[in-house]
């Protein structure tokens, strides 16, 4: 499944009209905008509706536009006229590596999970997963597009027998990708049915187009020994012993990891790069980077140069690093210069990949856009610069949309660093003291924090709808048996619709969450027999920990 | 030597090694009789994710109906 975006209703795919958003899921529909205006964000919504994503993982997904390689930041409005033309992909976009706990060696990542907060014993789990089954339904089918369209890369093969290694491997990811693909569409798995099956379409075009320029014996024996693996497989371990397509999807996105170089993070060149006040204070020995490179001969020096590569990704923040002056790829050379070409390879691809790193998303206050300049500004006033050149603009704002987007993800689910690219959410949501989609456990946490009060309460969105906000309040009760009171929370819910917002229950409706609650405010309430009123809100507050945050290192 | 480094070469010309699916499942058959999930847990780590584990989402809270106690002469003029 996922093979392709679906082919289009109208044979004039090449130039739709308006504005297409394409998904990987095969069975799932472009959804198409013809008029109006419409934010990036309002059209995530639509798109994870369609997904089924849960509000709790959106802020996962972004529209791409793989014609310039660029994000829309999720405030961008796409007006739509008569003229527009205009395909963009929805993708996942912040990914963070390790995300499903297999790869040892590698930090784990979870949501932030409230045992944790209340210092629970030792075999509770650090958090709960990152994914939900829609989102990991989605990046599966995201993953097979870019592995097999070459838009996920393979990594560097470093030596022949490494390259051997990661065609198996490739053709490992055709095992799973087929009997996933089988297994969901519930085709028998016979033996007729294994021979009419082809790797082909299963590997990245570039392997296959390699295995073409192999003689036919050469790839007769591929396709046999393929065959009869796949054969094997369907009957031990599908048939025989109830594989499931969790297994499968997991397996697959563990192994896309590890032999592709580059998975879930985004390099931007700039035409120049500086890091300020001071480079020595830069190699300090601050992230550790002075300490490995003994000195400053191997530092590329940021400071106002050119040919330097920045690099984004969830796990380790922003760094940079001098561009590696030549691709290495395994030349076609004798024997007895091998060797000598796999050491100069290794210190070649040590330095290459010597990434700096400038700073974790805790460390950034607010960043900066100016015309084709983006500023990255840390907690002690030190500064990253970058100049861009080509879609200047239209670059930064992609650029700057990723690294907030982390911030988000990571240290502050509430907040923004850069109001040119601030989803308008989050900025109504600040004014009107409302959470993301905190669950039940993280309300109710921080009401008793806040001291439990009768009448204190939470505004937050659902987990699991889009158009439900939750109020929880704390309310007093006479426990009649033990004849005192005890402290309940109860949930309310408000509907919000194009005409307002809506009480659950009642009649009550007002076209501001602000006015709703102002209203009640004013009420006695009653529910069941408990009666007690709105007196106090409690907001998010700055870097508040919630299950809207991604843990990904160990603390 | 030279003849023979000679027939290695004919012999990678004409039984060039493949690319075979197999090495990647080592075990799988042999050690685990086919069982994925068991030969995942045992190759990739202890920490294999349970589906059960994987849906986040928390069930929706019980709602209450809020009613409005408030009479006219509760409202503020």
């Amino acid at each position: 499944s996922g093979k392709r975006t679906p082919i289009p209703s109208s044979p004039a795919s090449s130039s739709p009209k308006g504005l297409e958003v394409r998904f990987y899921l095969a069975d799932t529909n472009q959804l198409e905008y013809f008029r109006d205006c419409h934010t990036t964000e309002d059209i995530c919504v639509e798109s994870a509706k369609r997904c089924l994503i849960s509000p709790l993982c959106h802020n996962l997904f972004s529209l791409y536009d793989e014609t310039n390689d660029l994000w829309y930041p999720p405030n961008h409005e796409f007006k739509i006229t008569e003229e527009t033309s205009l395909t963009v992909h929805y993708r996942m976009r912040f990914y963070f590596k390790n995300w499903h706990g297999t790869n040892e060696g590698q930090p784990q990542v979870w949501r932030h999970c409230i045992s944790k907060l209340r210092g629970g014993s030792q075999n509770i789990p650090e958090g709960t997963p990152l994914l939900d089954a829609a989102s990991l339904e989605y990046l599966f089918a995201q993953g097979q597009h870019d592995f097999q369209k070459g838009l996920a890369p393979l990594r560097s093969p470093q030596s022949e027998v490494d390259q051997h290694e990661m065609e198996n491997e490739c053709l490992g990811m055709a095992v799973l990708a087929i009997t996933h693909d089988s297994m969901n569409r519930d085709i028998p798995l016979t033996t007729t049915n294994t021979n009419e099956i082809s790797y082909k379409r299963f590997i990245p075009e570039s392997l296959n187009r390699n295995i073409k320029q192999r003689n036919l014996l050469t790839r007769m024996r591929i396709s046999s020994v393929f065959k009869k693996f796949l054969q094997e497989f369907k009957q031990r371990t599908v048939q025989d012993s109830n594989i499931s397509l969790y297994d499968l999807k997991l397996k697959y996105l563990a192994t896309l990891e590890s032999l592709t170089w580059d998975l879930g993070s985004e390099v931007l060149e700039p035409v120049s790069l500086s890091i300020s006040p001071d480079r020595d204070l830069c190699n300090g020995g601050y992230h550790g980077y002075y300490n490995q490179s003994q000195g400053q001969s191997k530092d590329p020096s940021p400071e106002s140069s050119n040919d330097m590569q920045v690099q984004v990704t969830g796990t380790t923040g922003i760094s940079w690093r001098k561009k590696p002056s030549n691709d290495a790829v395994i030349p076609k050379e004798k024997n007895k210069a091998k060797k000598k070409f796999d050491d100069k390879y290794k210190k070649e691809k040590e330095k290459a990949e010597s990434w700096v790193v400038f700073c974790d998303f805790h460390e950034i206050t607010h960043i900066v856009i100016k015309d084709a300049t983006v500023t990255i500004y840390r907690q002690d006033n030190k500064r990253m610069e970058l100049q861009l050149a080509s879609r200047a603009r239209a670059r930064a704002l992609s650029f700057v949309a990723l690294v907030d987007g982390y911030f988000r993800l990571t240290v502050d689910a509430h907040h923004y660093l850069c109001k040119d690219v601030a989803p308008s959410s989050v900025a109504r949501n600040t004014d009107d003291g409302c959470h993301g989609p905190i669950c039940t456990d993280y309300a109710v946490h921080k009401l008793r924090q806040e001291g439990n009060q009768e009448g204190t309460y939470i505004l937050r969105w659902s987990c699991t709808e889009y158009q439900f906000i939750i109020i929880t309040v704390v309310c007093r009760e006479l426990d009649l048996r033990e004849s005192r009171m005890v402290t309940q929370y109860k949930n309310f819910q408000v509907e919000v619709s194009p005409s307002g917002f809506c009480l659950y229950g009642t009649e009550t409706i007002r076209p501001t969450l602000r006015e709703l609650l102002d209203h009640l405010a004013g009420q006695s309430l009653r529910a069941d027999n408990i009666e007690f009123k709105l007196i106090r809100c409690c907001p998010p507050q700055p870097r508040e920990v919630s299950n809207l945050l991604v843990v990904t290192k160990k603390q | 030597t030279l003849i023979m480094s000679h027939r290695r070469f004919i012999k990678k010309k004409i039984w060039p090694a493949i690319p075979n699916p197999e090495s990647k499942f080592q075990g799988l058959f042999t050690v685990y009789g086919g069982d994925f999930r068991e030969w995942l847990g045992h190759t990739n780590g202890s920490l294999w994710l349970r589906p059960a584990f994987f849906s986040s989402e928390e069930c929706p809270s019980p709602l209450e109906v809020l009613s409005e106690l408030s009479l006219c002469s509760q409202l503020p003029t």
